[in-house]
C-alpha cells in the first residue's frame, strides 16, 4: 500500500475535479436551485467546489449529489471506449500511442472522481434521513446510493476511486465482447 | 465538493447555464475525445473480436486455427503482447515440428513474466521448456 497526499491527486486528476464540478453546477442549474459561486479547481483545499441556495426537495438532492456520479462515470467509459481495448484486451500498449494515453489518462481522472465528496455525501444524508415518503422509488434509491457511497469512501484508502475508474473503462469494451 | 450557502453569505446568483469560456472549451474537447474514441473504436474492436474467436477454437482444442486467427491478429496488432503469447500458446499446443518453431520464433527475445510463463509453460514440453533462461528469480 502507498499513499500520496490528496492534493497531489488531485493535481495529477484535475480534468476530473473540473467535471464533477462542472456536472454539480448542471444539476443545480437544472433543479433550479440557484448558485452563488463555483471553482471548478483550485490548488488548493478543496480543490474545487459550488455554493448553491437551499435544496427544496430529496429528488433535487439527487441529481445535485449523485449527478456528478454519472456524468463522471459515463465520460469515463466513453472516453477510454477505444483507448481500452489495445490497452487491457490486448495488451498493446506501444501502439496505443500518445492520443490513446491521453485518453487512459483523462478517462482514469475523470472515473477517479466519480464518487462524491464527504459534504456531498452529508448534504445528501441529511435528505435522504429528513425525507418523510420513506418507501417511495426514490427514496429507497437515495438510500442505497448512499449506503453505497459511504462505502465506497472507505474503500477509497486502498484505492478504490482507481479501481472503480479501471472498473469503469474495461466495463463497455468487455460487455460488447460478450454479446458479438 | 458542493455546499449549502451559509448564513448571511452575501453573493450574487450566478446566472443559470452561463459557463466559463475555457469551461466550454474544455467540454468541447471531452466531446471531441468522445467522438475520436468511436473513431477509432472498429479497428481495435475487430481485433478483439478475432481474439475472442481464437480463445472459442483453442477451448474446443482447435489449436491450429487458434493460432491462425491470433496470428492474422498479431500481424496487424505487431506490439500485442497478449495476443502474441496466445498465438504461441496455441502453437505450442498445436505441438508439431514446425509450430513449436514457429511459437519459439514468435517469443524470440520476449521477455516473459512469472504469469505469463504460468500461461504458457503447461503448452510446452519439457524440452521446449529447457529452452528458456531465467534471467531474474522472482521473489
Amino acid at each position: 500500500m502507498f499513499f500520496i497526499p490528496g492534493f497531489l491527486i488531485a493535481w495529477l486528476t484535475f480534468p476530473g475535479v473540473i467535471c464533477h464540478e462542472f456536472a454539480h453546477r448542471l444539476f443545480c442549474d437544472l433543479a433550479k436551485v440557484p448558485v452563488y459561486k463555483v471553482v471548478y479547481f483550485q490548488l488548493s483545499n478543496p480543490s474545487g467546489y459550488v455554493i448553491h441556495g437551499k435544496v427544496p426537495d430529496l429528488k433535487s438532492a439527487f441529481l445535485i449529489s449523485v449527478g456528478p456520479f454519472f456524468v463522471n462515470t459515463i465520460l469515463c467509459s466513453l472516453i477510454s471506449f477505444s483507448a481500452a481495448i489495445p490497452f487491457f484486451l490486448l495488451g498493446d500498449y506501444k501502439s496505443t500511442g500518445a492520443f490513446g494515453m491521453l485518453q487512459i489518462w483523462l478517462a482514469i481522472s475523470i472515473g477517479m472522481h466519480a464518487f462524491p465528496s464527504k459534504q456531498d455525501l452529508d448534504n445528501f444524508l441529511q435528505k435522504v434521513v429528513t425525507e418523510k415518503n420513506k418507501f417511495s422509488p426514490l427514496s429507497i434509491a437515495s438510500r442505497f446510493m448512499s449506503v453505497s457511497f459511504f462505502l465506497a469512501r472507505l474503500a477509497s484508502f486502498f484505492w478504490f476511486d482507481a479501481i472503480y475508474a479501471i472498473i469503469v473503462m474495461m466495463f463497455l469494451p468487455c460487455v460488447l465482447l460478450a454479446f458479438v | 465538493m458542493c455546499q449549502s450557502v451559509p448564513e448571511g453569505y452575501d453573493s450574487q446568483v450566478l446566472t443559470p447555464h452561463d459557463y466559463p469560456l475555457w469551461v466550454k472549451l474544455f467540454a468541447g474537447f471531452a466531446a471531441v475525445l468522445v467522438i475520436a474514441s468511436f473513431v477509432k473504436l472498429p479497428g481495435f474492436l475487430n481485433a478483439a473480436i478475432q481474439l475472442k474467436k481464437s480463445d472459442q477454437q483453442f477451448d474446443q482444442k482447435n489449436y491450429a486455427e487458434s493460432a491462425q486467427i491470433a496470428l492474422q491478429v498479431l500481424k496487424e496488432n505487431p506490439d500485442a503482447q497478449k495476443v502474441r503469447l496466445k498465438a504461441a500458446k496455441a502453437l505450442f499446443s498445436e505441438n508439431t515440428d514446425d509450430s513449436v518453431n514457429q511459437a519459439m520464433d514468435l517469443l524470440k527475445g520476449q521477455k516473459l513474466d512469472k504469469y505469463d510463463w504460468k500461461e504458457l509453460a503447461p503448452a510446452m514440453s519439457p524440452s521446449v521448456q529447457k529452452q528458456f533462461k531465467t534471467i531474474k528469480e522472482d521473489d
